[in-house]
């Protein structure tokens, strides 16, 4: 009986021993790094739990989002500590966006990328998110009235210009212009589209009949485009400030019997059946949002506020509420002609 | 003797409790460990004595000791000179580093390096200061042309009786030839021609040094003893526009004097009153988003691999990426001055 109870002390002192050991250990630092001894220069890290950054776009289902979408795959499945999750509606309802941005608030995520459905709506949802802890960077459009932390978004004026200028070369500056646009209420479209306004503007030779809404899609851009060329028949250029503009503005033309070339035809983005018509003829140019690199610099944005080093250490911002990053950031366009439209041809994936 | 060896058996149970329990814990199972690869970045500049880089190595530091793996060099000449740099880069090159950024002392003869260290696989990123003509991945700068077109109408917009007479302007930069001084010039001469009777009589070169900017900036006002407004263009021009002014006796104020960057002195000369204000960049940010750059691309994901920009050797990232200024007045001033 005696030996029993020696017994059951020890495996007790034992036990308490494990445990004891087991918190001190734990207790130790967590981003303590030991360099490998090896040659192929590798640090061993304690793997924590992964961090999770959502992004989340308006009609998300849109080829437009491929590369962003592959993009923020890629950094989930590369970056050390951080996992990645990609949403939106389907379609422009903010209502939907409000929605996924709740539950993404719920889940803690540690960083938000949002193209907003509708900038006005969505203020209060980014604050809310950043109320909770959550940085938030708006991409491509912007929600001024909000918390964000910074809007990182593609040239707009300057690229619809610069569209605007290599087409409108080509038919001589002359002849009168559509401009087709998603949403009237999108900073976005409106911007891009005055791009293509001082285009016309400047030239005495060019005339804007008509700004038509494309909502984004072909089937109601292609009506909408063909009132306009019912009630003028004699337009030489259709501007597009969205993805899905060109294609419906091509679907309109061969509707009205044009052939490729009678009407000058710009585009936005390098959706695979843009990229088509761009060698066929119908489409002169495309303006690429450097989509990819976007995505990328968001991320950056949100990793250094996640690991602490978004605030310079030196500067006392905090204190005197000086934001660690600008406003805005305009990532510039490339040109997308017949030149180097093969490169934007998209491979399958392995 | 009984009580004893219990208390001895206890402790032993504990100490090896201890033992076994700390082992346990510390090995890793293979869902908690991960090996993360060492990435190892240069960074490349001129002028490093100057307080402007204290940022700098203040934002590496912070970088490297919050992402694991991650280690960044920082080095380069205290002057201006590009045989220099070209000779450190040329080392850096030969110990094989995972990319360089680069702050360029020179605009041309830099390109040959550049193009060296790009045909090894070390992509270069250039900071502040470009090599056009170089073959490297991408420029991060600031919006120079426009940050100076708003440093100087606000400038001019608070004191809008210089516009009202023929008002003699000076301009002080390091010398005429580099990218970020040059469009930051170009920025001040499209302002100044919407106002007719601003008269830009001289532009000087400072060397980016107080000293030479205050010989420089005495020799223009003792020709013009009339002028009243002096832009600085680099970090060191308004604090030698500053001295030039107090040798001749000239009263804070006297003279409309920006600067540039955030340099202590600098921000002080605006808290006195001697400085109207200052455009200074995001250098954390600029410093971030360039490493960040290297960083996609050591690790893979900065080319789209559903296009074929890299089989076609074609950029994936824009020539020039702008990170906006701040421009910094008796306003905002206190946010700026950096901690002791």
């Amino acid at each position: 009986m005696r030996k029993t109870q020696i017994f059951i002390i020890g495996i007790l002192a034992l036990a308490i021993g494990i445990v004891i050991g087991g918190w001190l250990r734990s207790s130790q630092t967590s981003t303590n790094i030991a360099h490998a001894k090896s040659a192929t220069q590798t640090a061993r890290v304690n793997q924590q739990e992964k961090n999770l950054f959502a992004m989340n776009v308006i009609v998300s289902g849109v080829p437009f989002w491929t590369d962003a979408r592959e993009t923020w795959a890629k950094i989930g499945d590369t970056v050390e500590g951080v996992k990645t999750v990609f949403g939106g509606p389907t379609d422009t309802d903010a209502a939907k966006q409000i929605e996924e941005i709740d539950n993404l608030i719920a889940q803690k995520v540690r960083g938000i990328v949002i193209r907003p459905c509708d900038p006005a709506t969505l203020g209060p949802e980014i604050d809310k998110a950043v109320a909770a802890g959550i940085p938030v960077v708006t991409m491509l459009a912007d929600v001024p009235n909000s918390k964000r932390l910074c809007y990182v978004t593609s040239e707009l004026e300057d690229a619809g210009k610069r569209v605007g200028n290599y087409v409108a070369k080509n038919a001589g500056y002359k002849g009168k212009a559509i401009i087709s646009i998603g949403e009237l209420v999108d900073d976005e479209q409106l911007r891009r589209g005055d791009g293509f306004k001082q285009v016309i503007a400047a030239n005495p030779g060019m005339e804007l009949v008509q700004v038509v809404e494309d909502k984004f899609d072909d089937t109601k851009g292609a009506e909408a485009i063909h009132a306009a060329l019912v009630k003028t028949p004699d337009i030489k250029f259709i501007f597009g400030c969205d993805s899905r503009s060109a294609v419906a503005a091509v679907t309109a033309l061969k509707e009205m019997g044009k052939k490729p070339g009678d009407v000058i035809v710009s585009a936005w983005d390098y959706d695979v059946d843009v990229l088509n018509l761009i060698k066929e003829g119908w489409v002169q140019a495309s303006a690429a949002s450097e989509s990819s690199y976007m995505t990328q610099l968001c991320f950056s944005l949100l990793q250094a506020y996640d690991k602490g080093y978004l605030y310079p250490q030196s500067l006392p911002y905090k204190k005197f509420d000086v934001s660690p990053a600008p406003s805005k950031i305009v990532v510039p366009i490339t040109l997308v002609t017949p030149k180097n439209v093969d490169v934007y041809s998209r491979t399958p994936k392995k | 003797m009984r009580k004893t060896k219990i208390l001895i058996l206890v402790l032993l149970g504990l100490a090896f409790g201890i033992v076994i329990g700390g082992w346990l814990r510390s090995t890793p199972a293979k869902s908690e460990t991960v090996v993360v690869k060492e990435r190892h970045y240069v960074f490349n500049g001129g002028l490093m004595a100057q307080p402007f880089w204290k940022e700098v190595i203040s934002a590496i530091k912070q970088m490297t000791a919050a992402t694991p793996g991650l280690k960044i060099d920082f080095g380069g000449p205290a002057d201006l000179d590009p045989g220099k740099q070209i000779e450190e880069l040329e080392a850096i090159i030969e110990s094989k580093p995972d990319g360089i950024v680069v702050f360029a002392t020179d605009p041309k003869s830099l390109g040959p390096t550049i193009n060296k260290a790009m045909a090894q696989g070390i992509p270069v990123v250039t900071m502040w200061a470009d090599v056009a003509s170089s073959k490297r991945m991408t420029f991060i700068s600031a919006p120079e042309k426009e940050s100076a077109e708003q440093l100087i109408q606000k400038a001019l917009a608070d004191h809008p009786e210089l516009l009202s007479q023929k008002t003699k302007v000076l301009v002080s930069l390091p010398a005429p030839g580099m990218t970020s001084t040059d469009e930051r010039l170009e920025g001040v001469k499209e302002v100044l021609t919407n106002y007719p009777s601003l008269e830009l009589t001289q532009v000087v070169s400072d060397e980016a040094s107080d000293v030479k900017a205050t010989e420089a900036i005495s020799a223009a006002l003792q020709r013009n003893p009339d002028i009243k407004i002096i832009f600085g263009l680099d970090a060191r021009s308004a604090i030698g526009a500053i001295s030039a002014l107090k040798e001749r006796g000239a009263k804070k104020g006297e003279v409309v004097v920006t600067g540039w960057d955030g340099d202590e002195d600098v921000l002080r000369g605006i808290q006195e009153g001697w400085i109207h204000s200052t455009s200074i960049l995001n250098i954390s940010l600029s410093i971030q988003t360039a490493f960040s750059i290297l960083e996609s691309a050591h690790l893979g994901y900065l080319y789209p691999t559903i296009l074929q920009l890299k089989e076609k050797n074609l950029p994936t990232l824009p020539s020039r990426l702008e990170i906006p200024e701040v421009l910094v007045n008796q306003k905002n001033v206190a946010g700026y001055f950096h901690k002791k």
